[in-house]
């Protein structure tokens, strides 16, 4: 038996396998249900180690020394309008040893920057080193902590915990505040620009222009105003140039406690993508017509902090002519909702933006006669003419192009008639 | 802030199934592997998104391996009454069995180490990494799981081949 039969046998085992068409769906709200849980793993995979735990292996010796790996954070002196405020200082380490508890560490922390936001008291950006290991499986060394310290009423306050990684990136701004409305971004040297709200062309494609910080101003850090709201954060940042691995994102520090502070960690009933097949065969799972994720379509420098308050729509279908065709909803950082329709080829067409509280948040109507595509969370049926009421399986449906009414009967039961455009 | 997820996820999610069913030897296990690996990738996604094939390789074969620490000595239920795929009795099928029964037979990092080169076609180096061992190492895990896999193949594919004459 050669080698090529083992590969052949390998692939005859596993040719029938597909994953299922909502695993990306799954895994995107599992991963930011993770994401909230984020600090307590960090937390946790710290006391780990500190317990002597196996969680990695040290690069060399038992203090976790060898050559240190070199990082602004921690080599560069002091910056800010508080960098000789030595008594802040003191406050600031003080906060940091105390929040870090019995986490191992090496050396005395290290204040990157100490200095007063605008209309905010003092913040400072601490970073101190660790013993260096193996940390992930590509091999990336964990050497260091970073995290912003913040000044409150009840004093300071560590905003933030990040492990800090070889051929990685750490979060460079934070959102300070009780009302989260006060931007600070912390110069890491790849030109970081700041998009105050997002835009959209005549194509339904996300335009935002990104203007360059002046980090003279505040000697390392700029601050910016961002508008005040409870769900979303309307601001975006990019990276002026990608670090090594091609990356220009901008990662907000206390995101992860914003998502559990507004968000409550995990989507409410009702706001998953619903996917529906319509007419015609079966799509695949990496279906080229689906917008999500695709360059244009989606924000890729901003922030979410909420789900999005409805659920998404992709349906699919064959027109009776032969045409495929995707109508799609997608729902971007500023929760405006997108009514997409692809026919023929799958490059889409804007249709509007629909409200999503509407009771017919999505309704097409196909050219040439071809039908009126409908979706709704709740039970419908449809009529022509006045005539009788026809029921409607599901919460999706092609319906013919006579149709110019639709009934939807809500969960709580109410029902309500919309005329078809 | 997740560039490029979605599309790893899209692209690559059946290849890594396939390689958690083989680990797994179980159809719902994998998938359940699977959706842990792309949930801890998607947390971590912007320091990784570099390099997300060899992060997914990894995780899968260490949560495959500590998963089959976990079951211990308990025996694995057969494939049968896991797999929901329609059963039929092609010669297709029976190697299929045959491969995941003589897989599992298999220690971890030697089924580990097989199906990497030969499912995924890797070079020793990247097995190497993806293991976090020496090229050596997998030298010799391969070739001692492959003399067991065809030693358990060897009847049914002469069998099919035989068939098909």
């Amino acid at each position: 038996m050669t080698d090529t039969d083992i590969r052949t046998a390998l692939e005859q085992a596993t040719g029938d396998l597909r994953t299922p068409p909502d695993l990306l769906d799954r895994v995107r709200a599992g991963g930011r249900r993770r994401v909230v849980r984020r600090r307590t793993v960090l937390a946790a995979g710290l006391a780990t180690i500190a317990a002597g735990g196996t969680a990695g292996a040290l690069i060399s010796g038992g203090d976790g020394g060898g050559t240190p790996v070199a990082s602004p954070l921690l080599d560069h002196p002091t910056r800010g309008d508080l960098k000789r405020d030595t008594a802040f200082l003191d406050d600031v380490r003080t906060a940091w040893r105390h929040h870090l508890g019995g986490l191992p560490v090496r050396g005395e922390p290290h204040v990157a920057w100490a200095g007063l936001a605008p209309l905010y008291a003092g913040i400072a950006v601490v970073a101190q080193r660790t013993p260096q290991r193996v940390s992930s499986p590509i091999g990336q060394i964990s050497y260091g902590l970073t995290g912003f310290v913040e000044q409150t009423r009840d004093g300071l306050r560590v905003m933030s915990l990040e492990e800090m990684l070889t051929g990685a990136t750490n979060s460079a701004a934070v959102l300070l505040g009780p009302d989260h409305n006060v931007l600070m971004v912390l110069d890491d040297g790849r030109g970081i620009g700041y998009s105050p709200a997002l835009a959209y062309t005549e194509q339904g494609r996300i335009s935002r222009t990104f203007t360059p910080f002046d980090f003279r101003l505040h000697d390392g850090v700029a601050f910016g105003a961002t508008p005040q709201s409870q769900t979303l954060v309307r601001v975006a940042l990019r990276a002026g140039r990608p670090d090594s691995r091609g990356d220009r994102s901008v990662g907000l520090a206390n995101l992860s406690q914003l998502v559990a502070d507004t968000g409550r960690g995990a989507p409410p009933a009702g706001t998953a993508r619903r996917a529906r097949l319509l007419a015609g065969p079966a799509f695949e799972a990496d279906d080229k017509w689906d917008l999500s994720g695709r360059d244009g379509y989606d924000d890729p420098y901003g922030y979410r902090i909420t789900p999005p308050p409805a659920g998404t729509w992709i349906l699919r279908g064959t027109t009776a002519d032969g045409r495929r065709f995707v109508v799609q909803t997608l729902t971007s950082t500023d929760d405006r909702v997108r009514l997409f329709l692809s026919l023929g080829t799958p490059e889409p067409v804007l249709r509007g933006f629909p409200d999503p509280a509407a009771p017919l948040p999505v309704q097409v109507r196909l050219p040439d006669g071809q039908g009126v595509v409908v979706a709704a969370p709740g039970r419908l049926r449809y009529r022509v003419a006045g005539r009788t009421w026809l029921p409607i399986s599901g919460d999706a449906a092609l319906l013919p192009a006579a149709a110019d009414e639709v009934e939807v009967t809500t969960a709580r039961g109410q029902a309500v008639r919309v005329r078809l455009a | 802030m997740r560039d490029g997820f979605d599309d790893f996820v899209r692209s690559r999610s059946t290849g890594l199934l396939r390689i958690a069913y083989l680990l797994t030897g179980d159809r719902h296990s994998a998938e359940d592997l699977v959706q842990e690996v792309l949930e801890q990738m998607y947390v971590k996604w912007r320091r990784i998104h570099s390099m997300p094939e060899a992060y997914a390789r990894r995780a899968l074969v260490n949560r495959a391996a500590n998963r089959w620490r976990r079951r211990g000595r308990r025996p694995e239920a057969p494939l049968g009454s896991h797999d929901v795929a329609a059963p039929d009795h092609s010669e297709h099928v029976v190697v299929r069995d045959t491969v995941v029964e003589a897989l599992r037979a298999l220690p971890p990092r030697q089924r580990a180490a097989v199906v990497l080169r030969y499912l995924e076609d890797l070079p020793v180096a990247e097995v190497a990494r993806a293991l976090d061992c020496s090229e050596g190492n997998v030298k010799s895990s391969v070739s001692r799981g492959l003399t067991r896999l065809r030693a358990a193949l060897d009847p049914v594919t002469t069998t099919t081949e035989r068939g098909r004459a």
